[in-house]
């Protein structure tokens, strides 16, 4: 249900199969995201990725679209295991091509202090 | 003359080898808090008590033996109840008072930090929940003579929500321009950022009161103590781990401000199996094993609390520096980062025996315990 509702969320900025998605974890997912694992506690990496992240990058691929997802407008800091397990986890947990993944995945970050955050998860995603 | 048993004859050598010690001992009236209210009751003069600088960071060794001294009686608690003293109801012409055993006493604490009140919190509360489950054992846990406390001990305790734990009494947080004051501990068994963020908000507000600004420090605290609540809710309590205490699989936090300090001080305490002996399963074992062997000239044996100190060290050293960066390890680097984020500060860490400690700009101080603290321990102490 949640991730219907998510996968609604994010889809009404989808403009006709050819825009770009966007996907913004304050807003569409939570404001204090979690840990790793959807066993460990809620909001965590897993679930953004099974619940938002999955369904539009398979769209965007399969489409030729970027997903662009702005990591900006959460309330803190990330957690690196959030990150890691949300956009590196699209290789190494969902068969995705790292490639691919680098091709359709857009990470926003203009705030200075989640530059960093933004860096981190790009570089997990290298690391895959 | 009838021959005295064997049995009796051993006795009466005990009793002759006791001399005139009386069998009854000495004794006073308290006065006990629990959940069933305030009652006078009758307690023998020797008591079990902590330190006076009741302080994991400054006075470990004594705080922590007093602590597993604690977490033994809580787990193991005396016998208490009413015994009816037939010659005082007599003399008295009135019930026989209720009686305790040698309690607990904090009435010589002098002085208590707000992370040793975690901790000590984190005791009573899976004491709490272990006796729980046994009805007639729901009124063992008390306090006794809170009246007579140092101030800033039952302040301590009053805002670290010590009470509430106790069901003594349903608190609200002292709101005071105090220049220390300490925020009511949470506890969880997942990691839950929610909690993490309600706690940062009352911090942030606290500072507020005060004319700081404390936005940038909680806004990278947030992820520094949201990797060791992973931590903890991954490692501390694997299936199948025999601990020496039964735990809970809980973890609990509390945060403090020191107005005058401008300094911000955050913990979070688990019971379970602590870093070193977690770390056979972590991914980087390897490479923190041949580190360790580089370093230490020794092969690690997890099982040997005697390096547990370096363990710690080198496993925050491995996690920060390892390009290998698949799935877990990742948050040990950033509990220490956060410090170097922030003007000034430090990070202290204790697990099973070791005692690590890292103040920006400084070689981290590592050493191993003589007594474990039964879990691990993490505290940040920073300038806002």
């Amino acid at each position: 249900m949640i991730a219907a509702q998510h996968t609604e969320i994010a889809s009404m900025v989808h403009n006709g199969g050819s825009a770009d998605v966007t996907i913004d974890i304050g807003r569409d997912f939570s404001q204090t995201p979690g840990g790793r694992y959807v066993a460990h506690g809620p909001f965590s990496g897993e679930a953004f990725r099974r619940e938002l992240l999955v369904d539009a990058m398979e769209r965007a691929i399969q489409n030729d679209f970027v997903v662009r997802v702005i990591l900006d407008t959460v309330k803190r800091s990330y957690l690196s295991s959030f990150l890691d397990e949300a956009f590196a986890g699209l290789v190494r947990d969902e068969g995705m091509s790292k490639a691919d993944v680098q091709a359709h995945l857009s990470l926003v970050a203009t705030q200075p202090r989640f530059l960093k955050y933004k860096a981190l998860a790009e570089k997990y995603l290298q690391e895959a | 003359m009838r021959k005295l048993s064997e049995r009796e004859r051993r006795r009466n050598i005990y009793r002759a080898r006791k001399g005139n010690r009386s069998s009854k001992p000495a004794s006073q009236v308290v006065t006990v808090f629990s959940s069933t209210g305030a009652e006078q009751v009758l307690a023998p003069l020797r008591t079990v008590g902590p330190p006076q600088n009741f302080c994991i960071r400054t006075n470990t060794t004594e705080t922590l033996a007093f602590l597993n001294q604690l977490r033994r009686k809580l787990l193991n608690p005396p016998l208490s109840g009413t015994r009816m003293l037939a010659s005082r109801a007599r003399e008295r012409g009135r019930p026989a008072p209720r009686w305790i055993g040698p309690y607990i006493s904090f009435e010589n604490i002098r002085r208590i930090d707000p992370t040793t009140a975690l901790v000590l919190a984190a005791e009573y509360d899976r004491a709490r929940t272990l006796l729980r489950a046994n009805t007639s054992n729901v009124s063992r846990l008390f306090v006794v003579d809170a009246h007579r406390w140092h101030d800033d001990v039952f302040t301590t305790l009053y805002d670290v929500g010590f009470f509430d734990l106790l069901d003594i009494a349903n608190t609200s947080p002292v709101q005071s321009d105090a220049d220390k004051r300490t925020l009511r501990f949470r506890s969880g068994d997942r990691n839950d950022l929610v909690a993490i963020d309600e706690l940062l908000d009352e911090l942030e507000a606290m500072f507020e009161d005060v004319g700081l600004n404390a936005d940038d420090a909680c806004f990278e605290l947030n992820g520094a103590l949201g990797e060791a609540m992973e931590n903890c809710v991954r490692c501390a309590y694997p299936d199948g781990v025999a601990l020496a205490f039964r735990h809970i699989g809980r973890w609990w936090m509390t945060g403090a401000l020191d107005r005058r300090e401008r300094r911000m001080k955050v913990a979070i305490f688990d019971q379970g199996v602590s870093i070193p002996g977690s770390l056979k399963d972590w991914r980087f074992y390897e490479s923190f094993s041949n580190r360790f062997l580089r370093m230490l000239g020794v092969a690690p044996d997890l099982s040997q609390p005697m390096f547990d100190g370096e363990v710690i060290r080198l496993a925050i050293e491995e996690s920060a520096t390892s390009t290998y960066m698949e799935k877990h390890g990742k948050g040990l680097g950033h509990i220490k980062a956060f410090v170097d984020l922030c003007a000034s500060g430090r990070l202290t860490i204790i697990s099973r025996n070791g005692y690590y400690e890292y103040e920006k700009g400084q070689e981290p101080v590592v050493r191993s315990l003589d007594v474990n603290i039964g879990g691990t321990l993490i505290e940040w102490d920073v300038t806002v």
